[in-house]
């Protein structure tokens, strides 16, 4: 599957936030987009998946026009992790995750025993299993992040869309929330789209970047070629250091201090 | 570890005898309800009265008790208490609906100003002099009226705000009460009935009403039980909703009309009887938990309940005279309304 973005422009009034913005995801890919604050990623996640609608431009999949497509059909396809979803009502785990069965339910229909076998597998996924009977609104932050990531699952998505979901958790949490994206894009061929802010998970776990700069792509590739010592300073400005570091078999980005 | 499953279907299990509790407990309410009163009859004969109507089943009843028996409880008590249970049903589930879509624990069927539009068009009537049915025309006209004036002011660009709309709402409902203070300023003459159909009650609650509510339930709840996965979804949020398939503005339009129509009704039958819609759906709440698939159906039954109760207490308290109804959900409400206050933000999840 591919996921193709070409000329997208959005903005609010008159100002645009995206500027001409084009790239493709397939499947089995982890696409990462980076850049600093304000540089319209949220934004991006948001048109990919028509949440905001786009001024000009066009999203497709597989070909495919999505502009025209309802709310349940978008559900069917793009699972979405948001950077911080408040759960203060006593909703157990599995009430919400089982929320994620939504889009492929009739309105009168309830839950089955294949929609059960599908939620059990993302909350195994995603390593919650013991906390299904738990109110969500009683767990931690990383716990609630999970439970969020399996609510995605369960919706069965192609695409992914995840909004920092490394940024509340512990390094530990870190490492299996990546291990675990890698594995739905490679195992599970997903089109996984991650915003992170992480430039060394970035750099590590994305196959593609998309780096942005006040609303425009200022560089698009491979990790190694977008996240260069002269590209952190132009975008981020901040002085960096790119060593390979042969223990993770990827690069290291060391920051250094702010450019003068 | 339990089973998920097994887990699963326990929930499910239990839920029901949940609601099949309910249901006993709002039958034994309505058979009280048509026991007291001025003249008190036994349960066995209000029991055999209501089966004598039941054909083939009643032909074998032999009647042991006076006639005015039959005629107090199936053409006095019977339709006020389902008028009184309409309207606790009716009020209880908008409640819940608007909570629901405001997130808003404070959240009432009357914050959309409704119940003021609601008693400026009985107002209306009552002082240009209507002949009976007017008042509740007016009433559910005036009061179906301010919703949709309210929520096409918090309209921008085809979405809308919450927090407008519940501004917009407490503002255009001081601009209907301070338009009813006018009118009882003017027509001294008639502020007694004024006021008494703003502190709400059942007392000429007869078939007429049962006929003119019936409709609107009927045709109202169902679509709340259609849309407990919408509901549930918006609890998470606009956003969240909106990425697990739910149209959230067509959601919010279909709880506004759908509160419109059903508290518009309530309030044209039985004036604005407060609290109901506000409290119930929080008692039902901590009894059976947010998942609005069973939340709805277990207001159905508590607000009946409460509102049957209420109106027993109503109309026994200053025997042989009677209270309005609203006065009793309110002396009833506000402890509970305070009790609230002192323990939002715990596990009621608001």
């Amino acid at each position: 599957m591919e996921l193709q973005v070409s000329s997208l422009d959005f903005g609010y009034f008159t100002k645009n936030v995206l500027k001409n913005i084009s790239f493709t995801a397939r499947s089995g890919e982890v696409f990462g987009i980076v850049g600093p604050n304000g540089s319209g990623k949220t934004t991006l996640l948001k048109c990919l998946r028509m949440a905001l609608v786009p001024k000009r431009g066009k999203i497709k999949l597989d070909g495919e026009d999505i502009t025209k497509w309802d709310r349940t059909e978008i559900a069917k396809y793009f699972g979405v992790v948001p950077q911080n979803t408040n759960i203060s009502f006593p909703f157990t785990v599995l009430e919400i995750v089982m929320m994620g069965r939504i889009p492929h339910l009739g309105r009168m229909q309830s839950e089955g025993k294949e929609d059960i076998e599908i939620v059990k597998r993302a909350m195994k996924l995603t390593a919650i299993s013991d906390l299904y009977y738990r109110y969500a609104s009683n767990l931690s932050g990383g716990e609630v992040q999970r439970v969020i990531i399996a609510r995605a699952l369960a919706q069965q998505p192609k695409i992914l869309l995840l909004d920092e979901p490394t940024s509340n958790l512990d390094i530990n949490h870190q490492f299996e929330t990546m291990k675990l994206i890698r594995y739905l894009a490679k195992k599970e061929n997903m089109i996984v789209v991650i915003i992170s802010h992480d430039l060394n998970l970035s750099m590590r776990y994305c196959d593609n970047l998309l780096l942005l700069d006040g609303g425009k792509v200022f560089s698009a590739g491979r990790p190694e070629d977008v996240l260069t010592s002269e590209n952190i300073r132009k975008v981020y400005g901040v002085e960096a250091r790119i060593d390979y570091n042969t223990a993770i078999k990827s690069n290291q980005i060391t920051l250094i201090d702010v450019v003068e | 570890m339990q089973d998920i499953s097994k887990y699963y279907s326990g929930v499910r299990h239990k839920r029901l005898m949940l609601l099949v509790g309910l249901s006993i407990i709002l039958f034994f309410v309505a058979v009280v309800g048509f026991m007291v009163g001025p003249v008190f009859i036994s349960p066995g004969v209000v029991l055999k009265i209501l089966a004598s109507q039941i054909p083939k089943l009643g032909d074998g009843i032999v009647q042991t008790w006076p006639n005015t028996y039959n005629t107090i409880v199936l053409d006095v008590r019977l339709p006020r208490v389902i008028v009184g249970m309409l309207v606790g049903i009716g009020l209880s589930v908008a409640g819940c609906g608007m909570q629901g879509l405001f997130r808003n624990p404070m959240a009432s069927p009357y914050v959309s100003g409704i119940s003021s539009g609601g008693a400026f068009g009985a107002a209306l009537a009552v002082n240009i002099g209507a002949i009976y049915y007017l008042v509740p025309l007016f009433a559910f006209v005036f009061s179906s009226a301010t919703v949709f004036l309210v929520y096409t002011i918090s309209r921008v660009r085809g979405k809308v705000s919450m927090e407008t709309l519940l501004l917009s709402g407490i503002a255009v409902a001081s601009f209907f009460s301070a338009l009813v203070s006018l009118m009882m300023y003017l027509s001294a003459e008639k502020l007694e009935s004024i006021v008494f159909w703003m502190m709400g009650g059942f007392w000429a609650s007869g078939w007429d009403e049962v006929i003119i509510l019936l409709p609107f339930l009927v045709l109202c709840i169902p679509i709340y039980v259609f849309l407990s996965r919408d509901l549930n979804a918006l609890l998470l949020g606009e956003q969240d909703a909106q990425d697990l398939g739910i149209n959230v503005e067509a959601t919010k339009r279909f709880i506004l009309v759908l509160t419109a129509l059903l508290v518009g009704a309530c309030v044209a039958v039985s004036g604005t009887i407060g609290f109901v819609g506000l409290i119930i759906p929080h008692i039902t709440r901590i009894i059976v938990g947010p998942d609005h698939k069973v939340l709805i159906p277990a207001c159905i039954f508590t607000g009946g309940i409460f509102m049957i109760l209420t109106d027993i207490i109503a109309r026994m308290i200053i025997q042989p005279s009677e209270l309005p109804v609203g006065i009793i959900t309110s002396l009833f409400g506000v402890p509970f309304f305070l009790y609230l206050l002192r323990r939002r933000k715990t596990s009621m999840g608001w």
